[in-house]
């Protein structure tokens, strides 16, 4: 057996025994819900699951189109454009960023910003349009990193005018095991804010409510994600191909600027007791 | 209380504390917290990376570089980490900066030990890329309401209250999340640059080179 096929036979096997865990394991009982704590996880993970799984779909997606545009881009202000914007857009935290496009679904569009449903009754329509916010809140932030792998894959290609579909594998399967994990335990902080009733909920109530059997349990259930994701690096290369074009040397201007800021950010906070105006908890 | 008005160039949040110098005394929490974080995660992993490279059986080539935990991959230790902290020693939400340092730094060290294997610029490119990682972890730690806790400002729990008059007082909350977004983008740029110049040290030596692009 070849070594592939090994990490195949191994991954799914650990799929199977995972599934078997989460629904017969013994994780106690939780006092602040009132029932078992596989039960209550049982309960909410389908939610959780559904939100990561179209986010890691449009994820890739994104990724993939964003990472084609940079590799494929020929002129050099618009390709390091494109470059900062990645950039930019990785430095957005996922509070923020969901902040910011929650208000302006709020005052400028009729998407819904909570909940799955908006009434009782269950419409597939419905559905669909109170999953399109959180989305891409987790898909445009996670949509940036995994442009740095599709744009890796483009350009060690070169310029091969037909990217085959099989080989398009291992950059989806890289973005699945190295961007997935942050992107599930990013729900953490999306559920929360669009009232999904996923496990984040339950997490959160647990640890608020010391049921440390119930937070236990959640953490168990997240990191068993973390490391199936993390199994989907059986099928991506083993080299990197950013090592193998490498840059010519030299800092570029960006660094340059990014050096100083930092520079004077550290520079800002040793020296807070002399230059703020006034006192952090002085009350005016 | 509006930008510029009684000596407040940005403005008071919600309780009336000047928002210029809770961002400066916020910017020593936080960035104290990320650089320290990164220092003590960057000495275990340099302890473990010669360890491995030591004993090839502790660690082989692959295993610890594929348990990396990455910024939100580590969101969940940590919160249960401090929580489990309150509950155990003092009944109430109080973190000190100190617990948070060695917190972050307990759960993000193994994403550095794969730097250990390449050139020098890309090791130093994995710290700054744990710095950022530590300072995204204590920022959203805070502004949940896990971490930092107030009276002590950071950078993320000066966001903490601001959200509810987020459309009477916008200056509060826009003034850290753009420091924020500033800081993040520096760190990662340098963070890029340095890992990205030449081929590494283990390709020239004919071993296998560590994936380069995960997000950390």
């Amino acid at each position: 057996m070849d070594r592939r096929s090994f990490r195949l036979l191994a991954l799914l096997g650990l799929l199977l025994a995972s599934t078997f865990a989460v629904l017969h394991a013994d994780l106690g009982w939780s006092p602040s819900s009132y029932q078992p704590v596989s039960q209550a996880i049982l309960e909410r993970l389908p939610a959780t699951i559904e939100l990561a799984f179209f986010a890691l779909v449009a994820t890739v997606v994104l990724g993939a189109i964003a990472g084609f545009a940079r590799a494929r881009t020929r002129p050099p202000a618009l390709r390091g454009g494109l470059a900062l914007l990645q950039l930019a857009v990785r430095a957005i935290p996922i509070f923020v960023l969901a902040t910011l496009l929650q208000m302006l679904a709020m005052f400028r569009t009729s998407l819904p910003i909570a909940g799955m449903t908006s009434g009782a009754a269950f419409g597939l329509r419905d559905h669909l349009t109170h999953l399109i916010l959180p989305v891409l809140i987790l898909a445009v932030p996670f949509g940036a990193w995994s442009s740095l792998i599709f744009h890796d894959f483009f350009r060690a290609r070169g310029n091969a005018s037909r990217t085959e579909l099989r080989s398009l594998v291992e950059p989806v399967a890289t973005t699945v095991a190295f961007v997935g994990p942050a992107l599930l335990t990013a729900t953490l902080l999306i559920e929360p804010r669009f009232a999904w009733p996923g496990v984040a909920r339950l997490f959160f109530n647990g640890l608020s409510q010391l049921d440390l059997a119930l937070a236990a349990g959640c953490l168990l259930t997240y990191s068993a994600g973390v490391v199936l994701l993390k199994l989907c690096a059986a099928f991506s290369p083993s080299s990197s191909p950013r090592n193998l074009a490498s840059r010519p040397p030299g800092i570029s201007v960006v660094t340059i600027v990014a050096l100083v800021v930092l520079l004077g950010a550290a520079l800002a906070a040793a020296g807070a007791n002399v230059i703020a105006p006034f006192d952090p908890n002085f009350i005016d | 209380m509006a930008p510029a008005v009684a000596g407040h160039v940005l403005g008071t949040d919600e309780n009336g504390r000047d928002v210029v110098s809770r961002l400066l005394f916020g910017l020593r929490t936080s960035l104290g917290i990320a650089a320290a974080a990164a220092l003590i995660a960057t000495a275990i992993g340099a302890m473990v990376a010669t360890l491995a490279r030591a004993l090839p059986w502790f660690g082989g080539r692959g295993a610890l570089s594929t348990i990396g935990i990455r910024p939100f991959a580590a969101f969940p230790f940590v919160l249960a980490a401090v929580s489990v902290l309150v509950a155990k020693f003092h009944g109430t939400g109080v973190v000190s900066p100190l617990a948070m340092t060695l917190i972050i730094a307990a759960v993000s060290w193994p994403a550095i030990v794969p730097a250990f294997r390449a050139r020098t610029g890309a090791t130093l490119g994995g710290v700054a890329d744990l710095a950022a990682c530590a300072l995204l972890l204590e920022v959203t730690q805070s502004s949940v309401g896990f971490g930092v806790q107030p009276p002590t400002p950071s950078l993320g729990n000066m966001l903490v209250n601001v959200q509810s008059n987020i459309t009477v007082a916008p200056w509060a909350a826009i003034v850290p999340c753009i420091v924020m977004i500033v800081l993040l983008f520096a760190l990662y740029a340098v963070g890029d640059e340095l890992r990205d110049q030449g081929p590494t040290a283990s390709e020239a030596s004919g071993m296998k080179p560590h994936s380069a692009h995960e997000p950390s």
